[in-house]
């Protein structure tokens, strides 16, 4: 059976990303000793925090869900070319309106929860909707637009939180949602996974669908791969860029959503660490595949979970998945050399 | 009112030359054709590096030093990932944001025993020393050295575009790579050393903000400012002068925040006044990029090697 060069070029993407991630943890390994700890103690410390036990396993698979979703969030704006790095402030707003309206709107039944999660995505679209307007009718580049953003909203949420919406206790939070708001688990006690999995899984298999499968979507990827090309072909280059930006600020609200309703179960201020930023590496590994970016993302979440006992037990700080997560892009753009290698050898 | 003025003066130079020096650099990488959206990054290790290097020798002149070497350093991968492999620019950049983040972060726990933020460290004085100067001299003592290191940095950029040779080059390189090449500019050089250039000045931008502004490093303490000079590069169309000009008005706005922030009794809340600098670069860029006729650097964010596949 011969291999189709479109298999053929999935697998060697693969390999350059799992090539990428050793490289990165190899490096990361020799820091580690720099510092003077031992590095196969310190990863074995963040495999066993991260899935050393069942419990600890869904801890995993629940921080995974909003680093999956940024990593969507991400790689929807990529794919038209779009570099949106104002999902982490379009993440917080997401979780600053689901959070308000868990607390403050009272519905009957599940349509409290589903107005929840549906504020959450309005958020972050709404979020995304300035860059774009800014840089369809204005030309001003998403990248500034969308950082600048990011600091706009983490000020807008600080203020919320800590001021007309603060909770009875000291915390830098509100007060807690409604029952009626939060995400119900779909695990029995020991074990903590909320249904926003389940949303996690759906999102991933709609957009997939929506980007492979559907006119809208493909005009969308065309444009991210050859704007000349698509505008002559008479796809609007503009629009699709601006609705890029507004789904995938949508998916970042997701994310903010279920952080707030399914994992804190109340408006917490700066409750995103960095989950936004984490989302480029985990597109970029996945070269935007949705259901690869389950799995990358699932990466990520475990350096994060297990980082609390690499601290702990090894004493690594747990910023070293900060710089593993910057290796990790540094060797993904070493792409077109290992490419070239590889292709020259045969 | 008087009062307002000569508080506006000094604060606008000391919070605009960080990001002036920065967007300086942002201009010499930016006109060679390689863009660095990871300024904030270099920024962020320039910070760091400085503190470091003056905890352990006491000087914050060898603080600047470290600094420097760290911003060079820290672009240098930026030169090899877009210049020799090719990647996508802004991606490489974005490298450069995490790795020194998270190095820092590492950083600040390996040296200082503490997490979130460093130790004192001794800071640049400011020009004491100018204080004799009539009529003015009361107002440049309380500047830092910085300030006028930013002059300087301004006005040697300027010469190196308008009357040196490498300057030159580094316009052809950024506006067609294949002609500067066949006649016999190495593109690969000019961009290499223009980038490296970048570093260089982030690094002293970032290094003005730990040592300069402040004692110490803290964890988020660039908190947008490198992202602020490229905006600022964009303002000022890849000029020099008016990139730092460009880049002393946001010095202006943050000028602005701390200035109402000291009034008593204010009625706006603080979180809506510390917005003010980001929501200013906002409205700037949208009134002013709307009109821009000039869309950059012809070659900016394109790869000119071999390893690449896209053009």
């Amino acid at each position: 059976m011969t291999i189709s060069s479109k298999q053929k070029d999935i697998l060697q993407q693969f390999l350059i990303s799992f090539i990428a991630v050793l490289l990165s943890l190899i490096v990361g390994a020799v820091i580690i000793l720099a510092m003077g700890y031992n590095p196969i103690s310190a990863y074995g410390a963040l495999i066993k925090g991260s899935m050393g036990s069942l419990v600890s396993l869904t801890m995993t698979l629940k921080t995974s869900v909003p680093l999956i979703l940024a990593g969507l969030a991400v790689a929807v704006a990529f794919k038209s070319s779009a570099f949106n790095i104002g999902v982490e402030g379009q993440l917080m707003f997401g979780g600053l309106c689901a959070g308000l309206v868990g607390i403050y709107v009272p519905l009957p039944g599940p349509l409290h929860l589903a107005a929840t999660i549906l504020a959450g995505m309005l958020g972050g679209a709404l979020i995304a909707f300035f860059p774009a307007i800014l840089n369809s009718s204005c030309n001003v580049s998403v990248v500034i637009s969308t950082i600048m953003l990011n600091y706009v909203v983490q000020f807008f949420v600080q203020y919320c939180v800590m001021g007309p919406f603060h909770g009875a206790t000291s915390a830098p939070a509100t007060d807690p949602l409604l029952a009626s708001a939060t995400l119900p688990n779909i695990l029995p006690s020991p074990y903590q996974l909320n249904l926003g999995f389940i949303l996690m899984i759906l999102a991933v298999v709609l957009i997939y669908i929506y980007m492979n499968k559907t006119t809208k979507g493909y005009e969308m990827t065309a444009v991210g791969l050859n704007r000349t090309a698509s505008e002559f072909s008479g796809i609007n280059v503009k629009k699709n860029m601006f609705m890029a930006l507004l789904i995938s600020g949508a998916i970042a609200g997701l994310a903010g959503g279920i952080e707030i309703s399914g994992s804190l179960k109340r408006m917490v201020n700066g409750f995103s660490s960095g989950y936004g930023f984490s989302g480029i590496p985990i597109a970029l590994m996945a070269r935007n595949n949705p259901f690869a970016i389950i799995l990358t993302g699932f990466f990520f979440g475990m350096m994060r979970s297990g980082s609390f006992l690499m601290q702990a037990t090894v004493g690594v700080s747990s910023d070293m998945v900060g710089i593993i997560q910057g290796l990790v892009v540094v060797f993904i753009c070493l792409e077109n050399l290992i490419r070239y290698y590889m292709n020259r050898r045969k | 009112m008087f009062e307002f003025i000569s508080y506006m003066i000094p604060t606008t130079l000391r919070m605009g030359t960080p990001i002036a020096f920065t967007a300086l650099g942002g201009v010499v990488s930016e006109r060679s054709g390689v863009n660095n959206i990871g300024l904030e990054g270099i920024m962020t290790a320039g910070a760091f590096a400085a503190v470091v290097g003056s905890y352990y020798t006491g000087s914050p002149w060898v603080g600047i030093l470290f600094a420097i070497l760290t911003g060079i350093l820290i672009s240098a991968i930026h030169c090899v990932l877009t210049i020799t492999v090719g990647a996508k620019q802004a991606v490489s950049s974005m490298a450069l944001v995490l790795l020194a983040e998270g190095i820092c972060g590492v950083g600040v726990e390996a040296f200082f025993g503490q997490s979130g933020s460093s130790a004192q460290v001794n800071n640049l004085p400011t020009t004491g020393f100018l204080a004799s100067v009539p009529l003015i001299g009361g107002f440049l003592s309380h500047l830092s050295p910085f300030v006028y290191l930013g002059f300087i940095a301004l006005i040697l950029v300027t010469l190196l575009f308008k009357f040196t040779r490498f300057g030159f080059h580094i316009t052809a390189v950024g506006e067609n790579p294949t002609m500067a090449e066949t006649c016999g500019i190495n593109v690969h050089r000019v961009r290499y050393i223009s980038v490296l250039a970048s570093g260089l000045l982030g690094g002293l931008g970032g290094a003005m903000l730990s040592i300069g502004q402040m004692n110490l490093f803290q964890e988020g303490m660039v908190s947008g400012r490198g992202y602020l000079a490229l905006g600022a590069v964009t303002m000022g169309r890849w000029n020099p002068l008016l990139s730092y000009g460009s880049a002393m008005i946001f010095g202006f706005f943050d000028a602005l925040q701390l200035y109402l922030q000291t009034i008593p009794s204010n009625p706006i809340p603080s979180d809506f006044i510390q917005m003010i600098p980001y929501l200013a670069i906002l409205i700037i860029l949208a009134v002013t990029s709307r009109k821009m006729k000039y869309f950059g650097i012809t070659s900016g964010g394109k790869p000119y090697t071999k390893y690449a596949t896209e053009k």
